[in-house]
C-alpha cells in the first residue's frame, strides 16, 4: 500500500565505499520476456513517490498524475511536489515513456518550468506499477495506479478511509528533526471530513493513543480536479493535496504552509464487515513496518496467528535494527501475547496487540482495519518509530510451484554506512518450482556510493528459499546484484499469499525492506 | 537476537566504583533492544580513547571509546555529520561530559548519548526519548533541481 518511510535517521560526512558486499561482478540482464508493450500504459495514472534530497538529507516527496496515449507519449500530468523546507511545487508535465516486454520501461517528463524527470518502472499489470528516480536529482521510489476518471467528483469520497501517512517534521527552531507516522480513520461525507480517530508517534513526543477527531474538509481543485483527480483536504491541524485513484483509493501528499512537516501515504476504504469486537478479529496476519529507532533505521516483518479471542500466537518475527538483524519465534519466550479491538471506537478499524519476548522485550502495535483482516499498522514500542502494512495471509501452505511466475518488488531503506537513502525497484522471475533459482534485473540510487549515485538496468540472480510453508519460520530471498552495483541482498521472505512477499534485508550493511508482487499481464 | 541486559554487563558494572554506579545507571530491565529511558540517564566523564565517525560495528554512526575512573565504555553519538556541521571536533584525548544512558546491544550494552560537552561546548544529539537527531544540511539559496517551478 505505500512505501516505508526511511530516510536518513542518522548520516555521516563519509562516502560510501561499498553496499552490500560480494556481489556479483557480471550478471547479463535476462533479455526482456512477455507480453507488455507501450499499449500496456494506456490512461491516467496516479502516482506518488517519496525519499530524500541527497544534497541536504531533507525528506522529499512527490504525487501527481499522467496521461499515457498507449503509444509512448505522456500527453499531460501535473504533480506536487515538496523538498522540505521549500515551497511546495506545483508543475504541469508532459514527456516519453518506453516499455519492454518484460515490463520494464523509463518515463521521461519535462515540468512547467522546463526541468526534466526521469523514472524508470517496473509494470506489475496495465493498471499498476513501480517507479524509481533516475535522473540522480533526488532518490526516492514509489507507485503508480490507474485512475478511475468517472470517479473524479467529490461525491465519490465518501465512507470511512483508513490512511497511513509518515514524513519528517522540522519541529520548532531548536527543537529535533523527527520522523513522525500518523495513522487512522476519517469518515468523508461527499464534502466533509465528519470525524475519525489518529494515532501520532513521533521521536519527541511518543505514540499518542487513539485521538478523536475534529471536523474537516476537502474540496476538488478547480483546475485540475476533474482532468487528474486533484483535490485538497484539511483534518487532523494539517492541509493536504490528494490525487483520487478511485473512489475507494486516495493518494495524500501534506502541503504544510510553514514548510515544517512533509508526509505522504494512502487512503484506502473500509470495506467488509469491519471486526467490531475483539472476538471478530481472527485469522493469520503478515506486516511489515519501517522507520527508525534510538541506534538509528529500522525494521521488521513478522506473522501471527489469532487463534482465538484477544489470544495471538504462532509468532515469526524478524528485525533489522540499525544493522544488527534479530528473529524471535514462539516457544515458551513469549509471553503476553494479546490483541483487542478498540471498543470505545468501535468502527473505526482500530485495535492493538503486544507480545513480549523473555530477551527481546515487549513489542506493541496499533492497527486500523480496511478490510475484515488488512490494514496499516503502527509499531508503538517504547523505542521505535515506524509503520507499514498488516495483510491477511491466505493461501497456505506456501510451495516454490505456487510461487512460480514473475514478480516486481519495490525496496527502500537506509545505507548503515553513508546513513543515506538507497531505492530500488526490480523484477525477477522463478521459472517453476523445480528451482529455487531466480533471475532479473534492477534498478537504484544509492545516495553517496562511490561509483555514482545511479545503478539503472543491473542483472540479478538469487534464490527464493521456501523452508517453512506458513511462514512460521523463516523463508528467505537472496539476490546477488551485477556490477557496478555489485551487491548481495540477504533477506527474510514472509509470504502473505500466492502473489506477495514482504521482504527485509538482514544485512548489517542496510535496512532495507519491501514488497515483492507477482506480475500479471 | 536482541538482548535486554547480559550477564557481561553486570559483570562489568560490579567493577564499577560506587561513585561510578550512582551515575551510570543499568540498563531497564524490561527494556527493549535499544530502548532509551530518560529517567534512567547518568553521566559520564572521561578521557576519549578512540572516535570513529563511522563505525564498522552495528549499530553504526558516530562511537567512541570513553575511558572513565569506572571503566571503559562504548559510547554512541549518532549522528557525525551533526557534529561536524556544529564544528564539534572530537579526538583521542579529549575529555568529554557526556549525558546519556545504557541500552541493550547485542550481548552487551551501549551507552547512548544525548548530549556531549567538550569544555564550554554542548551539543544535543538525542531527544529525551533516545531518538538520534535528524541532520539535514542548509539548502542553497539557488535551488536549481528538478523538482519543478511554480505554473
Amino acid at each position: 500500500m505505500k512505501r516505508l518511510l526511511w530516510l536518513s535517521t542518522l548520516a555521516f560526512s563519509v562516502a560510501l565505499a561499498a553496499c552490500n558486499s560480494g556481489g556479483g561482478s557480471s550478471i547479463t540482464v535476462p533479455p526482456p520476456t512477455g507480453g507488455f508493450t507501450l499499449g500496456s500504459l494506456n490512461g491516467t495514472y496516479a502516482f506518488s513517490m517519496s525519499g530524500m534530497d541527497p544534497s541536504t538529507g531533507a525528506y522529499f516527496v512527490r504525487t501527481g498524475s499522467f496521461v499515457a496515449d498507449g503509444a509512448g507519449n505522456i500527453s499531460s500530468g501535473l504533480e506536487d511536489a515538496v523538498d522540505l523546507g521549500s515551497a511546495v511545487n506545483e508543475v504541469t508535465l508532459s514527456g516519453k515513456y518506453t516499455v519492454l516486454a518484460n515490463g520494464r520501461g523509463t518515463i521521461v517528463l519535462t515540468d512547467s518550468s522546463g526541468d526534466t524527470l526521469d523514472w524508470t518502472m517496473d509494470l506489475q499489470s496495465s493498471s499498476q506499477g513501480l517507479l524509481v528516480e533516475t535522473d540522480g536529482n533526488f532518490a526516492s521510489s514509489g507507485s503508480f495506479n490507474l485512475q478511475n476518471v468517472n470517479d473524479f467528483l467529490l461525491t465519490s469520497i465518501a465512507g470511512n478511509y483508513v490512511f497511513d501517512f509518515s514524513g519528517i517534521n522540522l519541529g520548532p527552531s531548536g527543537a529535533a528533526v523527527t520522523n513522525i507516522s500518523i495513522i487512522g480513520d476519517i469518515a468523508a461525507n461527499g464534502g466533509s471530513i465528519t470525524g475519525g480517530v489518529i494515532d501520532t508517534n513521533d521521536f519527541n513526543n511518543g505514540p499518542s493513543g487513539a485521538t478523536i477527531l475534529t471536523p474537516g474538509s476537502y474540496q476538488l481543485d478547480p483546475t485540475y480536479g476533474t482532468t487528474y483527480g486533484r483535490g485538497t483536504a484539511t483534518f487532523a491541524g494539517r492541509t493536504f493535496a490528494f490525487y483520487i485513484v478511485d473512489a475507494t483509493h486516495l493518494k495524500f501528499i501534506e502541503e504544510d504552509a510553514t514548510g515544517t512537516e512533509g508526509a505522504s501515504g494512502d487512503a484506502l476504504v473500509q470495506t467488509g464487515a469491519i471486526p467490531a469486537t475483539t472476538a471478530a478479529f481472527t485469522g493469520n496476519f503478515v506486516y511489515l513496518v519501517g522507520g527508525a529507532s534510538t541506534l538509528g533505521a529500522d525494521a521488521s516483518v513478522a506473522r501471527f496467528t489469532v487463534s482465538g479471542p484477544g489470544t495471538i500466537g504462532s509468532i515469526s518475527y524478524d528485525e533489522n535494527n540499525a544493522g544488527t538483524p534479530a528473529h524471535i519465534s514462539q516457544g515458551s519466550n513469549i509471553s503476553n501475547a494479546t490483541c483487542a479491538i478498540d471498543a470505545a471506537n468501535a468502527g473505526s478499524g482500530r485495535g492493538t496487540f503486544t507480545f513480549t519476548d523473555s530477551t527481546g522485550g515487549t513489542f506493541s502495535y496499533v492497527f486500523y482495519l480496511y478490510s475484515p483482516n488488512s490494514g496499516v499498522i503502527q509499531d508503538v514500542s517504547t523505542n521505535i518509530v515506524a509503520d507499514g502494512t498488516l495483510l491477511g495471509q491466505s493461501g497456505s501452505p506456501f510451495t516454490l510451484a505456487g510461487l512460480a511466475g514473475n514478480y516486481v518488488y519495490n525496496w527502500n531503506g537506509v545505507n548503515n554506512s553513508s546513513l543515506n537513502e538507497e531505492d530500488f525497484i526490480g523484477q525477477f522471475t522463478l521459472a517453476s518450482g523445480s528451482s529455487n533459482n531466480i533471475s532479473g534485473v534492477l534498478d537504484g540510487t544509492v545516495v553517496g556510493a562511490s561509483a555514482g549515485n545511479l545503478y539503472p538496468n543491473i542483472g540479478t540472480q538469487g534464490t527464493l528459499t521456501i523452508n517453512s510453508t506458513d511462514s512460521t519460520t523463516n523463508n528467505t530471498l537472496t539476490i546477488v546484484a551485477g556490477s557496478p552495483l555489485s551487491a548481495t541482498y540477504n533477506s527474510v521472505a514472509y509470504v502473505v499469499d500466492a502473489s506477495t512477499v514482504l521482504v527485509l534485508d538482514t544485512d548489517k550493511s542496510s535496512v532495507l525492506a519491501g514488497v515483492v508482487t507477482r506480475q500479471s499481464q | 537476537m536482541p538482548i535486554r541486559k547480559t550477564f557481561l554487563f553486570i559483570a562489568v558494572a560490579a567493577l564499577f566504583s560506587a561513585a561510578a554506579l550512582a551515575q551510570e545507571k543499568s540498563p531497564l530491565a524490561s527494556a527493549r533492544f535499544g530502548a532509551y529511558d530518560v529517567k534512567q540517564e547518568g553521566t559520564l566523564v572521561g578521557t576519549v580513547i578512540d572516535y570513529k565517525p563511522s563505525s564498522t560495528t552495528p549499530p553504526l554512526g558516530a562511537r567512541l571509546t570513553l575511558q572513565t575512573p569506572a571503566g571503559v565504555v562504548d559510547v554512541h553519538l549518532g549522528d557525525a555529520r551533526l557534529l561536524t556541521a556544529n564544528h564539534f571536533n572530537i579526538q583521542s584525548g579529549d575529555t568529554l561530559r557526556i549525558i546519556g544512558a545504557y541500552t541493550p546491544v547485542g550481548s552487551s550494552s551501549l551507552f547512548l548519548a544525548r548530549i556531549v560537552q567538550k569544555g564550554t561546548q554542548a551539543l544535543t544529539l538525542r531527544t529525551q526519548r533516545g531518538f538520534p537527531v535528524r541532520y539535514i544540511a542548509p539548502k542553497n539559496s539557488a535551488e536549481t533541481k528538478s523538482q519543478g517551478g511554480v505554473l
